[in-house]
């Protein structure tokens, strides 16, 4: 089975591969939204999204062979992210201070990944108001990287308030 | 002393690594030695060995150069004094609310 979704935040998307998995599906591949499914027991596995662009190749090589031993399967890598999925209970971070790492450097990527379409963007708009006939086409991309612009953000503040969340939790303010 | 307390994981890493240790055998010690109360996972494990190397409170101690690269990490001299200064914090700790309750 193959479905198609389109997911910037990856605890949305570790939801929907587990309610997947309630109803035995495991994914197995994913590419550019679309995520192939196999059939597996109900509950049989769960998923994880860790986020690895801070990683070298061996960092990254150390870390899954970290992850295997403790009896997970690295399911594949996609762009900034990788999936994980194990038999049974299966969490990678486990205590609050490592939570807030994560999700300051989830926040310090979409922030960095903002600021490089927002210097595009100007380029786009020239594009659009210069009178050439492509025009339309850069309205297009203007349009397009406007959206992209509010999605990284809005990433950026859900970040920052499940940082201020956790920081709550640990009594630090 | 102006260092901030050690995490619960990195005290427990730290306890781990006196002889030498392994990712998931640190993971399996930590979760004996608590009676299977803290689970670590991988990520925070990842994460906290590279916050104690860049702290030399451990070191590597050997890697295996065939097949599956383990690394083993070994505590320092530095992580030694270290995981005394909190073992005495926490005996204070642990006076001073006896002193209180028992009174």
């Amino acid at each position: 089975m193959i479905k198609f979704r389109w997911y910037y935040d990856k605890d949305k998307e570790e939801i929907f591969l587990n309610e997947m998995t309630e109803k035995g599906f495991a994914m197995t591949k994913f590419f550019l939204g679309f995520y192939k499914f196999e059939r597996c027991k109900p509950n049989e596995y769960t998923y994880r999204v860790d986020l690895i662009n801070e990683k070298t190749e061996r960092e990254l090589r150390d870390y899954i062979n970290l992850i295997e031993e403790t009896g997970a399967e690295f399911v594949q890598r996609w762009g900034i992210w990788a999936f994980f999925r194990k038999k049974g209970e299966f969490n990678l971070y486990t205590d609050i201070d490592s939570q807030i790492t994560l999700y300051t450097k989830i926040r310090n990527t979409f922030l960095w990944l903002s600021i490089i379409e927002i210097f595009i963007l100007p380029s786009q708009i020239n594009g659009w108001f210069n009178g050439s006939d492509m025009a339309k086409f850069f309205m297009g991309t203007t349009i397009f990287f406007i959206l992209i612009i509010i999605i990284f953000l809005s990433q950026v503040y859900k970040s920052n308030q499940k940082i201020k969340e956790l920081k709550e939790f640990k009594n630090y303010e | 002393m102006n260092r901030q307390p050690l995490t619960e994981s990195l005290y427990y890493i730290l306890l781990s690594v006196i002889k030498p240790n392994y990712g998931y055998g640190i993971m399996e010690n930590i979760k004996k030695i608590t009676n299977n109360r803290i689970n670590m996972g991988a990520g925070t494990l990842y994460g906290a060995i590279n916050i104690l190397l860049e702290k030399d409170y451990i070191e590597l101690y050997s890697e295996e150069k065939i097949s599956r690269k383990k690394k083993e990490y070994i505590i320092t001299n530095l992580g030694i004094k270290i995981l005394k200064e909190e073992i005495s914090r926490f005996e204070e700790l642990i006076k001073n609310g006896k002193g209180v309750l028992n009174d």
